[in-house]
């Protein structure tokens, strides 16, 4: 499956689970995402060969803190860019956060300690803290 | 140029009750470690190649679960090894290659009779290898090259 993924799926109101892996999707997040507050497991796991052009981009959007039925996010092997939105904090339901190997810099919100039922949290691979590199935006 | 901010990793993260699998290898994060951490029950630790400095706090010794714990490449991570890290005794995987952490290995680690693969080298080690590894029968790869480690090389028990 190539292309970008379509903004109709916001009409998908009862969408429990959507797994997009293995594909050659690009694009960002639809903001109509936000519509599925049914959502329990958002599935976007890139091929590791892939160029950035056919993996999914953008940020991991501060909306998503809406979806709080949220149980299981996986973003592993794509090219989000950006920080994790504190807004994770909301996601009380939230078992995996998992987004290795994307562009991802900032710090671990503190909001994470606020998730009771969060077992696994993986961000290797990432630009954390880069920022604060004076050597740059170089990844590690 | 932006000032440069030494961070932490969350106190928070103490909270997170249920936190098995912390994996954050191979980013820029400039941080402690905090002792709150010790709350978790933590299974998988991978922290390595990072920027994080300070000692390794006794608390994660109460990571009870623990199987794998790596701050490998962590060049500012100082202190010593904690002793209390002996009650983890089901880990199979200990990493601390190439940091700074140092003084003696504690004896109380050869009650760790899971482990299978210690990384200990580029560290800075002294005194000798306790007898007690020597009851580590899984073991199969142990690398405490590039110490200082003296004495002799203790016999399977």
């Amino acid at each position: 499956m190539t292309g970008t993924t379509s903004s109709l799926v916001g009409e998908l109101s009862h969408l429990e689970a959507i797994d997009l892996s293995f594909n050659k999707l690009a694009g960002t997040i639809p903001e109509e995402f936000a519509k599925c507050t049914n959502l329990q497991a958002i599935v976007m796991e890139g091929v590791v060969s892939e160029s950035a052009e056919q993996k999914m981009s953008g940020t991991i959007p501060s909306w998503s803190g809406e979806l709080k039925e949220l149980r299981h996010v996986w973003l592993d092997e794509e090219a989000f860019t950006g920080t994790i939105p504190s807004e994770i904090g909301l996601l009380t339901n939230l078992m995996s956060f998992c987004a290795h190997v994307n562009q991802l810099t900032g710090s671990i919100p503190t909001e994470v300690g606020l998730l009771t039922d969060l077992w696994e949290f993986v961000v290797e691979k990432n630009c954390m803290d880069c920022e604060s590199d004076p050597t740059g935006l170089t990844p590690n | 140029m932006k000032a440069i901010q030494l961070g932490s990793l969350p106190t928070d993260l103490g909270l997170s009750t249920q936190l098995m699998k912390f994996s954050i290898t191979a980013n820029k994060l400039t941080a402690t470690l905090p002792t709150e951490l010790g709350l978790v029950p933590m299974w998988k630790f991978h922290s390595g190649r990072n920027r994080l400095s300070g000692p390794i706090p006794p608390e994660l010794g109460l990571w009870s679960d623990l199987l794998i714990f790596s701050l490998w490449s962590s060049h500012n991570i100082t202190g010593t090894i904690p002793t209390e890290i002996g009650l983890s005794t089901n880990a199979i995987v200990f990493d601390l290659q190439i940091t700074q952490v140092g003084g003696t290995i504690p004896t109380e680690v050869g009650v760790m009779a899971s482990m299978e693969e210690l990384f200990w080298a580029e560290m800075k080690l002294t005194g000798t290898v306790p007898t007690e590894l020597g009851l580590w029968r899984n073991m199969w790869i142990m690398n405490l090259g590039s110490n200082a480690l003296t004495g002799t090389i203790p016999s399977v028990g």
